[in-house]
C-alpha cells in the first residue's frame, strides 16, 4: 500500500490510495489519517482509483477519522471506489454518513 | 522509570567488578602476552625512526667470513681492528663476543695491550644458566682476566624473552652487574661510578626499538679491514669520532644470536644492544599506564559500553561500541606514539566486547521475562473474556443452536449472545469490535455488558437505537462496533432483527434449497454517531431452514494467496450441509476455511452462530 498525501490548498489535503487496504496496509493507512485528524485539516479527499480491495480494517480506518473530523466539523469525501469497494461500504451501512463521490471533479464540488 | 533510574547504579557495579577482573587476568601470562603483542602493533604502526646518531656497528657478515676465514678468528684480528678504530677516537668500543678462552700468548698480550691504551672498550659476558637460573653468580661466563683486567667495563649480554619468544625488555642490573647496554651508555656519557649507580636501575627496561637492523648505520668488517684506502671507508672512520662502535656477528649462516622482536622475526643480538642503547642515549623511555589509572580508565570504559549497549536499538548500540572501541585504539597508538605511554589494549577489547555481550544478553532476558509476563496476563484475560460469552447455549424447544468463537490473538474484539427476553422471545446477537487486541477486548467486555442491560421487550431497532446512543455518547476511543440482532419467536418462527454495520444474515430456506442474504436498510456501525436510526426486517423460518450470522473474520478469512474465503464459500458450505445440525455445520465451515487459508495466519477474529428452526 503507497499512501500519497498532497495540499491542494489551505486546509484541504488530497489522500491518494494505492493498492489494498487489508489488515496490515491499514494500520499505517490509520497512523496517517490520525496525523491529518490531529492538524485538524478542515477538508479531506481520498482518492480510491487504485484501491482494488478493501476489508473491514480499511473502513474501520476511516469511521476513526470519520469521528475524529467531526469534533472539529471537518468534511471528508471518497471518491472514485470501485464496484468491490463500494459495496463493502454499502454492507456495512457507511455509505450513508460517508460522503461518496464518482470522480475527483465531483467531491471537489461537494466539499465547496 | 524506576528501571531507568537503577540502570546506572547497576552499570557502576559491573563497570567496577569487570575492571577489577580484567586486573586480575592481566597478571595471567597468557593474557600479558597477547597485551605484548598489541605493543608490538604500537611499534609497527609507529614504524622507524631514526637512531640515535651516536651509535655505529661493524657487521662481521657472511661476507667477512667468507673474505677472512671461518670462525673463530685469530684474536690479532681484534687487536688490529681496535688500533685503526682508536685512531679515530671512538668514545666507546664494543666487542659483542665472549672472549672466554684463550688464544696463543701473544695475540692475547697484543689485544691486551691495546685494549688498555684505548681505554674505552668495553667486554660482554653471560649468565650461562637456563630459565629462572638463567641469573647466578656461578654460571657468569667471563672473558679471560687478563682481557677482563684490560676492559673498561664489563657489561652481561643475556636478554630474557617473553613466553612468545619476543624480547621486548632489559634487565638493567642483576647481582650487581650492569647489563652491557648500560655499562656501554656509562662509558660514552662518562659517568662516575657514583653517578652510574643512580642511572642503573634494577627495574627492567622496555626497549625502544627505533626499527628494524636495517636501520643502524652500519659497516662491513671486512670492508673496514680490506678496503681501508677507500674513500667510502676513510670517510666512516672519520665520522666514528666521539661514537659508539659495537662489533657484532650478523652473518646468517653462522649467527646463533638471533631473536624475534616486533620489526623483525630474526633481530641481531649486537642489534638488541645498539636498540637498548638507543632507548638510554635518547632517553626515550616507554611508561606503562599505572595500575591505578590504568583500573579507572577501564572502568570508565566499560561504564561507557554498558552505557552505549543498553540502548533500546541494538545496531545503534553495536554501532556505538565498536566505535568507541576503534576510537580507543587510535588514543592508545597517539599516547604511544606522542607520550610513549603504553595503554595495554588487549583488557579494553576485552572489556569492551565483553560489556556488549552481557547488557545485550541482559536485554534479551528482560524482553523475554516482559513477554512472559504479558503472555501470562493475556492468559488470564483470554479466560476472562472467554467468561464474558455463553457458557453454553441454552436449551429452546424447537430451535437447534450452536456457536463459536475464535480470537485471532489471546483476546479479540468479536462477540455472540443467546439470551431469554422477558416476553418469552429470544434475543440472539453477534458484534464485532473494531480493532483488535486489548483494547478492542475491552471495548467488548462494555458492549457485551450494555447489551444485556438493553436487551428487554423492546423492537430490535429500539434496542440496537438505544444501545449506540450510550456507546456514541461515552466513547472517544476511536472505536466503533458493528452489531446483529436478532429476535425470535420460537413457537411461530418469526424472527426481526437489525443491523449496525454488520455482516447480513444467511438465511437458508429448505423449500427453495437456497441461500439468500438478508439485509436491512438503514443501521451504520454503533459508537459513530448517537442519533443513527436502525431499520428492522421481519421474516417468518420454516422446519429445516437455517439462519447463520457470522463476523466479517470468515468472510475476510485470508490464504497465502491473499484470497479471501468469500460470501459465495460461506453459502455452498450451508447449502452443502443444510441437512446437519447447526454444531457439525460450524464445525464443517471452520474446517472448509482451515483447508483454504492452510499455513497463513489468522489475523481476524472469528465468529459463527447457527441456528436452525425444526
Amino acid at each position: 500500500m503507497k499512501i500519497h498525501i498532497k495540499s491542494l490548498q489551505q486546509g484541504t489535503e488530497l489522500i491518494a490510495l494505492h493498492g489494498d487496504l487489508d489488515f496490515h496496509s491499514s494500520q499505517e493507512l490509520r497512523t496517517e489519517l490520525i496525523k491529518l485528524a490531529d492538524r485538524q485539516v478542515s477538508k479531506i479527499l481520498v482518492d480510491f482509483k487504485k484501491v482494488d480491495y478493501i476489508d473491514s480494517s480499511g473502513l474501520a480506518a476511516f469511521v476513526e477519522l470519520f469521528q475524529r473530523m467531526k469534533r472539529y466539523n471537518g468534511q471528508m469525501v471518497l471518491f472514485s471506489l470501485s464496484a468491490g469497494v463500494r459495496d463493502v461500504f454499502e454492507i456495512a451501512k457507511l455509505d450513508s454518513i460517508f460522503r461518496l463521490a464518482q470522480n475527483e471533479k465531483e467531491a471537489t464540488s461537494l466539499l465547496s | 522509570m524506576a528501571k531507568k533510574k537503577a540502570f546506572p547504579v547497576f552499570n557502576c557495579f559491573a563497570a567496577l567488578l569487570a575492571s577489577s577482573l580484567i586486573l586480575l587476568v592481566n597478571v595471567v601470562p597468557s593474557f600479558d602476552i597477547i597485551e605484548r603483542r598489541f605493543l608490538d602493533l604500537s611499534f609497527q604502526i609507529r614504524g622507524p625512526q631514526n637512531p640515535h646518531s651516536d651509535i655505529v656497528i661493524i657487521d662481521i657478515d657472511d661476507q667477512s667470513l667468507r673474505k677472512i676465514g671461518s670462525w673463530p678468528w685469530p684474536r690479532n684480528m681484534y687487536s688490529d681492528l681496535l688500533k685503526i678504530l682508536n685512531e679515530y677516537k671512538p668514545s666507546v668500543v664494543f666487542y659483542d663476543m665472549i672472549f672466554s678462552e684463550k688464544s696463543n700468548e701473544e695475540d692475547d698480550a697484543a689485544f691486551s695491550q691495546e685494549m688498555k691504551n684505548a681505554g674505552n672498550v668495553v667486554l660482554p659476558f653471560y649468565f650461562s644458566g637456563q630459565g629462572i637460573e638463567m641469573f647466578s653468580e656461578t654460571s657468569a661466563v667471563f672473558p679471560i682476566s687478563l682481557l677482563r683486567e684490560s676492559a673498561k667495563r664489563v657489561g652481561y649480554v643475556n636478554v630474557v624473552p617473553d613466553l612468545d619468544g619476543h624480547v621486548r625488555e632489559v634487565m638493567p642490573r642483576v647481582l650487581g652487574f650492569d647489563h652491557a647496554s648500560l655499562a656501554i651508555a656509562a662509558v660514552h656519557l662518562g659517568y662516575t661510578e657514583q653517578e652510574f649507580k643512580t642511572f642503573s636501575t634494577s627495574k627492567s627496561i622496555l626497549i625502544n626499538f627505533p626499527g628494524p637492523y636495517e636501520i643502524f648505520k652500519r659497516i662491513s668488517f671486512d670492508q673496514l679491514i680490506e678496503n681501508y684506502e677507500l674513500p667510502k671507508v676513510q670517510a666512516f672512520l672519520r665520522s666514528l669520532q666521539g661514537k659508539v662502535v659495537l662489533i657484532g656477528h650478523t652473518a646468517a649462516g653462522t649467527s646463533m644470536d638471533l631473536k624475534p622482536i616486533a620489526f623483525s622475526p630474526q633481530y641481531p643480538g649486537v642489534g638488541l644492544q645498539a636498540s637498548m642503547l638507543h632507548t638510554l642515549l635518547a632517553k626515550q623511555f616507554i611508561r606503562k599506564l599505572s595500575f591505578p589509572l590504568h583500573f579507572v580508565l577501564l572502568f570508565l570504559f566499560i561504564f561507557l559500553i554498558l552505557h552505549l549497549s543498553s540502548a533500546a536499538n541494538p545496531i545503534r548500540g553495536l554501532f556505538h561500541a565498536s566505535a568507541s572501541l576503534i576510537l580507543l585504539f587510535e588514543g592508545t597508538q597517539l599516547a604511544f606514539q606522542h607520550f610513549l605511554l603504553w595503554i595495554p589494549y588487549f583488557g579494553f577489547l576485552i572489556a569492551g566486547s565483553g560489556s556488549f555481550i552481557v547488557m545485550t544478553l541482559i536485554k534479551f532476558v528482560q524482553i523475554r521475562i516482559e513477554r512472559e509476563v504479558l503472555s501470562r496476563e493475556l492468559t488470564v484475560a483470554s479466560r476472562i473474556q472467554k467468561s464474558l460469552l455463553p457458557a453454553e447455549i441454552p436449551n429452546i424447544p424447537g430451535l437447534q443452536i450452536a456457536a463459536v468463537s475464535l480470537p485471532a490473538r489471546h483476546v479479540g474484539g468479536d462477540f455472540y449472545d443467546v439470551l431469554p427476553l422477558p416476553n418469552g422471545k429470544w434475543g440472539i446477537c453477534v458484534g464485532d469490535v473494531s480493532g483488535k487486541g486489548v483494547p478492542a477486548a475491552l471495548f467488548m467486555a462494555k458492549a457485551i455488558s450494555e447489551f444485556r442491560r438493553e436487551a428487554d421487550s423492546s423492537s430490535p431497532s429500539t434496542v440496537v437505537k438505544r444501545l449506540n446512543a450510550k456507546i456514541a455518547d461515552e466513547q472517544s476511543s476511536g472505536l466503533f462496533l458493528t452489531l446483529l440482532y436478532l429476535v425470535l419467536e420460537p413457537m411461530t418462527g418469526r424472527f426481526s432483527f437489525s443491523n449496525g454495520g454488520h455482516e447480513p444474515v444467511f438465511f437458508y430456506e429448505k423449500a427453495k434449497r437456497s441461500v439468500q442474504l438478508l439485509s436491512t436498510g438503514k443501521g451504520i456501525p454503533l459508537g459513530v454517531d448517537p442519533d443513527s436510526v436502525f431499520d428492522e426486517r421481519q421474516q417468518v423460518i420454516s422446519s429445516g431452514d437455517i439462519l447463520l450470522l457470522e463476523s466479517d473474520g470468515v468472510k475476510e478469512a485470508m490464504n497465502s494467496k491473499r484470497e479471501i474465503f468469500g460470501i459465495e464459500r460461506i453459502k455452498s458450505v450451508l447449502s452443502e450441509s443444510a441437512s446437519l445440525a447447526p454444531s457439525v455445520l460450524i464445525d464443517r465451515l471452520l474446517e472448509r476455511i482451515q483447508e483454504f487459508v492452510q499455513e497463513a495466519p489468522q489475523h481476524d477474529d472469528l465468529t459463527v452462530v447457527c441456528l436452525k428452526f425444526i
